[in-house]
């Protein structure tokens, strides 16, 4: 577990204000889980990233990592974290074998154990066939691929990737992120796995839960369909229908369902007049505000739905699809939200300065 | 590394040169003359440059922030980067004084006490570590204190040439001196300790990282 608690960071640089990179803080990441940290460029991810690999101590606040208090246990606390930094940072000169295998005596590993764990994991992440070439002969995927085995190698209990596939092609980029689900797939489900990335798509494939990040506060910290639902309040679905227009009778049965909010039927999808054998229509239904606290996810609940209408003999499903928001709009709308807030406050004490 | 072993051996084929084939110079007064230079430029020149490139290179090549990670303590690190700095332009420099002592002792019949004098022992024994030490400390800091890489080459080059000015300023008249090589050689000792202290405070992962 990960907990911190209104964790500040300052740096003061010569003859310069105090830089605040964090400012109070408090998040919590539980055991086995793959959790994102977003945010734009110099919002505050490195520096907590920094704090929780003991790199930096804490201006104020408190920070608990595996157990350990930075401030206190730092060593402690370094042999449970494995780091990838955005910059592979190998020895450039040096195998690959001997890169990883330096690693493994930093962190107190026997010599048989560097070996055979350097086996595992070459094999793991496929380049077993590079580990005695000198490692600036190789491609930036195969340097990161490596550099996943080095922050690995040690089997941390907490894994840190700090832009894991930043300047990388779609492939290698690809190939790192299938590593990071192999290894996770193979871990006994208990690490944890922080990723900082500006890849909203690739977080949204990793991690199950996100905190959006800027200006060193939290914006918002939840699973990314918990966000989704808190910024469009409720989900809908649309289901196209062809052979006639539901009865109303059927629209308020399916309107007083606890778990649909409202229906409406919203445009003849290919203009054909309503009624009419051929015409298609749209039946857009919109689920309770909740879904999340009723015991089924909301995939079960639109099956359902579709069921109960296809069950009306007069009418034929063409297709059907839910309307989702994918991290990178919540992303979007929550910086949107905090830069309108910005503007607006700006707004109210311009006068006031004059 | 070419660099490191090619000049020792380049100067020391000039020196050679110079002993053999003569000048103005007295056989001793050329080698008392030599004999300083090996001692001190090599150690100085060789320890620096590669303290230069052990921290501002690791900076530059971002190999630095993986190794920080690791739980390997600031003063373990300090230590391990100062002896790296330290050991090969020790190694490199004795190996060319003892390659060019033996060229001197087959070269030509000489009084090799007047070359080999206490003065020159205490030199190439106590006063050559003492100024690696020194040059190694220089960098450390002056790479520590200053963000941008090369502003820190610059300037540790800039003291690096202070240090040997005034070193061969004092040298080259009182070199012969055994006391004051004494002195010259405590002086250096005990800037190297401090700056030794100095540069272990000054290294810390959040200083080293702030300047990333």
């Amino acid at each position: 577990m990960i907990r911190a608690n209104e964790l500040t960071k300052k740096f003061r640089l010569k003859g310069e204000i105090d830089i605040v990179a964090l400012n109070s803080v408090s998040i919590q990441v539980r055991d086995g889980e793959v959790f994102g940290l977003l945010g734009p460029n110099g919002a505050g991810k490195t520096t907590f990233m920094r704090l929780i690999s003991c790199l930096l101590s804490p201006t104020s606040g408190t920070l608990e990592v595996a157990g350990f208090d930075c401030t206190r246990n730092p060593v402690e606390i370094r042999n449970k974290i494995g780091l990838l930094c955005e910059e592979p940072g190998l020895y450039e000169r040096q195998t690959v074998f001997n890169n990883l295998s330096l690693y493994g005596e930093l962190y107190g590993m026997e010599r048989d154990e560097i070996e055979d764990r350097i086996d595992e994991l070459s094999a793991l992440l496929d380049f077993k066939n590079l580990l005695e070439m000198k490692s600036g002969r190789l491609s930036k995927g195969q340097r990161q691929r490596v550099s996943l085995a080095r922050a690995l190698l040690h089997e941390p209990e907490i894994l840190l990737l700090d832009e894991p596939t930043a300047n990388l092609d779609p492939v290698s980029a690809n190939a790192v992120r299938e590593a990071i689900r192999q290894i996770q797939r193979q871990s006994d489900n208990n690490r944890i796995v922080i990723v900082c990335s500006h890849n909203l798509d690739e977080v949204e494939k990793l991690c199950k839960r996100v905190a959006i990040i800027d200006n060193g506060h939290i914006v918002e910290t939840g699973s990314i369909d918990n966000l989704e639902h808190e910024l469009w309040k409720s989900e809908s679905f649309e289901i196209v229908l062809k052979g006639g227009t539901p009865s109303s009778d059927f629209l308020e049965y399916l309107a007083k369902l606890d778990v649909v909010g409202d229906v409406q039927i919203i445009h003849n999808a290919r203009e054909e007049p309503i009624g009419s054998t051929d015409s298609h229509l749209v039946l857009k239904i919109g689920l309770r505000s909740s879904p999340r606290s009723i015991d089924r996810n909301s995939e079960d609940i639109i099956a359902d739905v579709v069921k109960l209408v296809a069950a009306q003999s007069n009418l034929k499903i063409v297709s059907v699809s839910s309307e989702k928001h994918s991290l990178e709009d919540v992303y979007l709308k929550l910086m949107r939200d905090k830069m309108d807030d910005v503007k607006e406050f700006q707004e109210m004490s311009a006068p006031g300065q004059d | 590394m070419l660099p490191i072993l090619i000049g020792p051996f380049l100067i020391l084929a000039l020196g050679f040169f110079y002993v053999t084939f003569g000048s103005a110079l007295q056989f001793e007064e050329t080698s008392t003359l030599i004999l300083p230079f090996l001692a001190v430029l090599f150690p100085i020149g060789i320890a620096s440059g590669i303290a230069m490139d052990s921290f501002v290179g690791e900076r530059t090549r971002r190999t630095i922030e993986p190794i920080l990670a690791t739980p390997i303590t600031e003063r373990a690190l300090f230590v391990a980067k100062v002896l790296a700095s330290f050991l090969p332009a020790m190694i490199v420099s004795y190996c060319t004084l003892i390659a060019y002592s033996l060229l001197i002792a087959t070269a030509k019949a000489s009084n090799l006490t007047v070359v080999f004098s206490p003065a020159s022992l205490s030199i190439i024994f106590w006063q050559a570590p003492a100024i690696a030490l020194v040059g190694t400390c220089i960098m450390i800091i002056a790479s520590a204190k200053i963000r941008d890489p090369r502003a820190a080459m610059q300037i540790g080059n800039v003291i690096m040439l202070g240090v040997l000015f005034g070193f061969f300023y004092i040298f080259s008249s009182y070199m012969s001196e055994f006391e004051i090589t004494i002195l010259v050689n405590s002086l250096l000792t005990v800037s190297a300790l401090v700056l030794l202290l100095m540069g272990n405070k000054s290294f810390t992962r959040e200083e080293i990282l702030s300047r990333i």
